[in-house]
């Protein structure tokens, strides 16, 4: 009896690799690969903290200097034209001691007339156009045997509705709605190697066209977020190095670089229809040379552009080119 | 018949003169050799290379640092006087760190510094450098750790390692500014400007600087320059507290190099430099830096000038690995063409180059020493040159030369 349920079984085991194999084949392994191309451009341009699109078009960068409350930054037009520029357009809010200061992470909500900020502190602030400021929560908690210091999260995700998205404490999600001036504690937490827990963060985030949100973790998780039924998938550790650095959503496939500071940049690729990761390796300039520096930012122009900036004392704009090689 | 004598002896005057000069060119050109003591470095320390690492200390002491690849690198001291060897630091044994291969502490590659205090500072970098086919530097728990910052205090025979200045990345270039108590390097292979403060012990990266400079220059200033980018020299000025990128304006024949060797002239006016097949020496004037007329990647700029080619009798190129200031101002370093080393002097009043002879060891006809790596100067104008353990026919031990008081004095000059 057992031997019969053993073959029983072995047929079935049989059936569902042959299945699985003919999965794997049938959707091909992804084939990517990269043009990382330097643009060159009056004034040269260094330590672009970060790159912000306003949705109308125009990406503005931000070249943060000392002590943080002052700097330059940059237009992208929607002809990719660049120049450089003293300050947004007037109907976009700036605060300086905000945009300029590397230590707060920040973003505008859709009408661009708010800056909604996480600082070192842990606390959410949201700051009007009228000059007023507002402290909305304080959602980071201090880390195990610390006393002081926080590790906040480097990244804002915003859903089709204009809510926003980062986490806090633990690596739970909050969600606060610019517009209801709502903040609410979801019952989700970001996956962190068993221990770090605490030091889980949202690094990175984009928009798929179908409303799902990845989001990349300090430890180097992609996270999969239906901010509508509100769950959320592990899709793992696309690198063994912690962080992802940005992450960019090009043809609905996800597109994304991490590693450590310290490290070198990687880069890989989602597909969320076959849900497959092809792990690109490291970033190479069109002289093959290595690309040492951090990434911070990915932005996806309408022209499916991807325009990185890498930090550091000589980093500078690149546009990436993602082709799938012909098999 | 006296006219007849008066001619007779004109011509003879005329042809014992032409005898005589034949005479002096074939004595020139079979005498043209310069001639150096050798002083072998201890078999125990290195695997027969070194780089940057040696200087003159405050004690009179010569003190190098080797490389040792795959291994621990050692400094080790000279004693003129004695003419004997001191182990000083064998790197594995005081960082207590037993890494292989790649994961060594290779080299002591860095300029040796000398503080005001006489203290020694050298610094470590990995040996084997594959950093294409194992970047993961600045990530792995495991592999190189990064190179370690030592002090040699001479009058306590202290040494502390002041521990790793840059997780995973070595230690080169080195210049220190003894009134602000500063030590500046770049670390490898991301490049990336490090200060360090010798009385807080703290340490600043002020980000990449675009090159790989063995030799950086340090004004009385302060300011600190080295190779950046391909076409840039870096600068960093301690009262604006900067690094800045300066386009290279050439003036003079030739293309520009970017060059390997740096030092600063007498006046602090100037760099001397020279660079690796590189055709000129090239100077450096400090008073043309400025910041109005720069190009689009750049701060601002500054001039470089070709007044004189680098090698012998005209020639070309050649292998230009070290170089130091003499006493007497004039810039000395080695070229090798052709697999002969010569050691050149340029005097920056003439803007000319003298090759003083092709390089020999003293009672050892037999060896030929070829590449130099390293070199400083004693303040009676002697110069010491390390050469790695190269050469045709029967092969030059890892050693220190000395050039006995050649750079004291005034210079003569055969041109």
């Amino acid at each position: 009896m057992n031997k019969k349920k053993n073959i029983t079984n072995l047929f079935c085991l049989m059936i569902f690799s042959f299945f699985v194999c003919l999965n794997t084949f049938a959707a091909g392994s992804l084939n990517f690969s990269l043009k990382i191309v330097n643009i060159p451009f009056p004034p040269y341009q260094r330590n672009i903290t970060k790159l912000v699109n306003t949705g109308n078009g125009t990406i503005y960068g931000i070249i943060p200097e000392n002590p943080f409350s002052k700097g330059d930054i940059l237009l992208i037009d929607g002809t990719d034209n660049i120049v450089r520029i003293n300050k947004f357009s007037n109907d976009t809010l700036q605060v300086d001691s905000v945009i300029f200061n590397q230590n707060i992470t920040w973003t505008w909500d859709k009408t661009l007339t708010k800056i909604i900020t996480l600082d070192a502190f842990g606390v959410l602030k949201v700051y009007e156009k009228d000059g007023t400021e507002k402290e909305i929560g304080m959602i980071s908690g201090t880390r195990p045997y610390e006393k002081n210091g926080y590790q906040i999260s480097r990244a804002f995700a915003v859903d089709n509705e204009g809510n926003l998205y980062t986490a806090g404490k633990d690596g739970f999600l909050f969600r606060y709605n610019p517009q209801t001036r709502k903040l609410d504690k979801l019952n989700l937490q970001l996956p962190a190697v068993k221990g770090r827990e605490a030091w889980a963060t949202l690094d990175a985030a984009a928009i798929s066209e179908d409303g799902k949100i990845y989001l990349g973790t300090f430890d180097g998780y992609i996270v999969e977020f239906n901010p509508i039924s509100e769950t959320m998938i592990n899709l793992g550790k696309p690198l063994r190095q912690q962080r992802i650095q940005a992450l960019a959503c090009v043809d609905n496939i996800i597109f994304g670089i991490g590693g450590e500071h310290d490290g070198l940049p990687r880069w890989f690729i989602y597909n969320p229809s076959t849900r497959n990761f092809e792990i690109g390796g490291t970033l190479k300039t069109q002289d093959n040379k290595l690309i040492l520096e951090p990434v911070n930012t990915l932005l996806v122009t309408s022209g499916n552009k991807i325009y990185g900036s890498f930090s550091g004392r000589l980093g500078n704009l690149f546009l990436i080119e993602i082709t799938e090689r012909k098999k | 018949m006296r006219l007849k004598n008066i001619y007779g002896r004109i011509m003879g005057v005329l042809f014992f003169s032409l005898v005589f000069l034949i005479c002096c060119f074939s004595e020139e050109r079979k005498q043209n050799f310069i001639e150096c003591e050798m002083f072998p470095i201890p078999d125990y320390a290195h695997n027969g290379s070194g780089y940057t690492a040696i200087e003159v200390g405050l004690d009179g002491n010569i003190y190098v640092g080797t490389a040792n690849y795959g291994s621990s690198a050692h400094l080790v001291r000279f004693n003129p006087r004695t003419q004997k060897w001191d182990d000083i630091i064998d790197a594995h044994k005081i960082t207590r760190e037993t890494g292989t291969g790649l994961d060594s502490q290779s080299k002591f590659h860095a300029k040796i510094l000398v503080d005001s205090d006489g203290v020694i500072w050298a610094a470590t970098k990995q040996g084997n450098e594959n950093f294409i086919d194992r970047p993961e530097f600045g990530e792995s728990s495991t592999g190189y750790p990064g190179g370690h910052l030592f002090s040699f205090n001479p009058k306590t025979n202290i040494v502390i390692d002041h521990g790793i200045l840059r997780k995973q990345e070595g230690i080169m270039g080195g210049s220190i500014d003894k009134k602000r108590r500063k030590i500046y390097y770049w670390s490898d292979p991301k490049q990336h400007f490090l200060i360090y403060d010798i009385n807080k012990g703290t340490l600043r990266d002020l980000g990449t600087t675009g090159g790989s400079p063995r030799y950086t220059a340090i004004d009385n200033y302060g300011r600190v320059f080295g190779t950046g980018r391909a076409g840039i020299i870096w600068m960093y000025d301690p009262l604006i507290d900067s690094l800045y990128d300066l386009s290279v304006k050439l003036e003079g024949p030739g293309e520009y190099k970017d060059p390997y060797v740096m030092v600063i002239s007498k006046n602090n006016k100037k760099i001397f430099a020279c660079a690796i097949g590189g055709d000129y020496v090239m100077e450096f004037d400090l008073a043309s830096i400025e910041f109005s007329n720069k190009k689009n990647d750049t701060n601002g700029s500054i001039i470089c000038r070709h007044y004189a080619i680098s090698g012998p009798d005209g020639l070309k190129g050649g292998d230009q690995h070290a170089g130091v200031l003499g006493k007497d101002g004039c810039f000395y370093y080695t070229n090798v063409v052709d697999k002969t080393p010569y050691l050149m002097r340029y005097n920056p009043d003439r803007k000319k180059t003298e090759c003083l002879g092709i390089i020999r060891v003293k009672n050892h006809p037999d060896l030929n020493p070829l590449y130099a790596q390293g070199a400083c100067v004693l303040s009676d104008g002697t110069i010491y040159m390390k050469f790695i353990s190269a050469g045709g026919g029967k092969m030059m031990p890892y050693s220190i030369v000395r050039f006995n008081k050649l750079s004291a004095g005034k210079t003569l000059w055969r041109q």
